[in-house]
């Protein structure tokens, strides 16, 4: 029996893997001194005027109590929830203005740093940064808790203020309150999931996979860094003809994924490790499932993983059949949705307990690297406040351990491809090395 | 044995399921509609994949599906029908 009970219009009663998400903060903070934080680049043709996107950001958050939330917990059900109280306070944004020749380059590499700085108060999740870069460039950098956005949902937001600062309106409740109910029914079906996704869990927990040391944390604190490769138009085709020639049609996410385990597989090489296995968690948007693709706040998403063994690395072909096999059986048998049920029940543990069990779970190791392909980006619109959208990135600070990811999204077209990584995981070389392999010229196949 | 569906039937099945896994199909969905378009990814690709396995008692993972196939409903109907009377 589905049960409903009425709930306050002040909380939005997060899902498992709102509070999963919640656990690796609270594991990346105790690894780095900071959360598990994003940021979203929008890098921009000509100047954005500072003050009047001050005062537009102003007047559009104000509509969202989300920003300005907390988590709390449901005394009497004890299910945690997102409490949202009052107006949203407006968020900072700094503006930083470079010139020179490689102000372009200086200014992601500037907007890198922001992204690892730590938000100021547990009611503040989201900051703006502004770097003009020259004359005519302008790059955007919003940093966002992941507790509030998933990526997606990131770009989501920000296509919604552009749209309302082209065409002010008032925006419905379901966008502006996002409550959800507790979901305190279907235990059944939560607990067989729970067997099903503990049993899958414990087979990963098995695998010794290859992983890189986490360095200790320096005076609590570690910065992420970021090595991007970007593929004009034609580049991006010639590696989806290439996914499609060799996974089969659409099958474009298992060969990006294969042709990151090849590049992760060449540093360890170069370290002269070869591990027998690499485990790989990747996550999914799941707003298509649940027929909600514009659903903005909290997160939206689930987790396949995949296990790729040494012998599976002896071709690429094999690699992606390996990927698209896996990926068939973890569809089928439902192990996403299984995951987000299950999730539903660790939401009683407070995180830093459930960080604990995790990391005993799985003995510190938490896979070899993280991996995510976004596709084309939320954001369509070919401005933002009336400049010229030229590119849209990511740099998100990646859960630790592992410390390391490798994402792909797409804008008008074109791929861009970023490898974040904790200092000290990693070297520059290798991480740019790894975002290398998925330029067309430059991709071979493995032992080559 | 069940009889072997036509291809207006498994056009019907199709244009009832596969809406409910796109996720940008704002509108009606119908048999030419063109489903790249409408979201169809990888991960789509294999849930209907799946649903086409279980329903019409094929397997389509061994023997993929190419572009042509997926172009639309009607298409992917026309290589549904091919392979149950093959």
């Amino acid at each position: 029996m589905n049960l409903s009970l009425p709930f306050s219009r002040n909380r939005r009663y997060l899902t498992g893997l709102d509070w999963l998400i919640g656990v690796l903060d609270c594991m990346t903070r105790q690894a780095t001194g900071a959360g598990n934080s994003s940021q979203v680049i929008l890098e921009l043709e000509g100047r954005l005027d500072a003050d009047q996107f001050r005062d537009a950001l102003a007047g559009f958050t104000a509509n969202f109590p989300a920003l300005s939330g907390y988590p709390s917990r449901d005394g009497f059900n004890l299910a945690p929830f997102w409490k949202m109280n009052g107006r949203a306070v407006a968020p900072p944004c700094a503006l930083t203005t470079l010139n020179g020749d490689n102000a372009g380059e200086e200014s992601v590499a500037l907007l890198g740093r922001f992204v690892n700085t730590p938000f100021s108060t547990r009611r503040e999740h989201l900051a703006f940064h502004l770097v003009h870069a020259g004359a005519s460039r302008s790059f955007l950098g919003m940093t966002f808790d992941h507790l509030l956005f998933d990526a997606r949902g990131a770009e989501l937001f920000l296509a919604e203020f552009n749209a309302w600062v082209n065409e002010p309106r008032p925006f419905s409740t379901a966008l502006t309150r996002p409550v959800r109910e507790p979901y305190l029914s279907c235990w059944k079906e939560k607990f067989l999931a729970g067997r099903s996704v503990n049993r899958a869990l414990r087979n990963l927990a098995s695998i010794k996979a290859g992983s890189f040391p986490i360095p200790e944390a320096a005076a609590g604190r570690r910065a992420f860094r970021y090595q991007f490769q970007q593929l004009n138009e034609s580049e991006s085709r010639a590696v989806t003809e290439s996914a499609y020639a060799t996974g089969g049609h659409l099958m474009r996410l298992p060969y990006l994924l294969a042709l990151a385990v090849e590049a992760v597989d060449q540093v360890f090489s170069g370290r002269g490790l070869a591990p027998e296995h690499y485990v790989i968690p990747v996550s999914i948007d799941r707003r298509a499932a649940r027929a909600d693709s514009q659903s903005i706040f909290f997160n939206q998403f689930s987790f396949l993983h995949f296990v790729v063994s040494r012998e599976a690395l002896a071709s690429r072909e094999r690699l992606v059949k390996t990927m698209v096999s896996q990926m068939y059986d973890q569809t089928k048998s439902r192990l996403p949705e299984d995951f987000e049920k299950t999730m539903m029940l660790i939401r009683i543990l407070p995180v830093g307990i459930l960080a604990s069990i995790t990391r005993h779970l799985f003995g510190g190791n938490f896979g070899t690297f993280i991996f995510s392909c976004l596709g084309e980006s939320a954001y369509r619109s070919p401005l933002f406040m009336g400049c010229p959208v030229t590119n849209l990135l990511h740099t998100p600070r990646v859960s630790t351990p592992p410390g390391i990811g490798v994402f792909v999204n797409e804008f008008g077209g074109r791929m861009n491809v970023t490898t974040a990584y904790l200092e000290g995981v990693l070297d520059d070389a290798e991480a740019a090395g790894i975002s290398a392999r998925f330029q067309p010229a430059s991709r071979k196949p493995p032992g080559v | 044995m069940e009889p072997t569906p036509s291809l207006d039937e498994i056009e019907n099945i199709l244009l009832h399921a596969i809406p409910g896994m796109l996720p940008q199909a704002s509108g009606p969905i119908t048999p030419d509609s063109d489903l790249q378009s409408l979201g169809l990814d990888s991960l789509v690709l294999l849930e209907l994949i799946i649903f086409i396995e279980k329903k019409f008692g094929i397997s389509l993972l061994d023997a993929p599906l190419n572009h042509q196939d997926l172009e639309n409903i009607r298409s992917l109907s026309r290589h549904i029908t091919r392979l149950l009377q093959a």
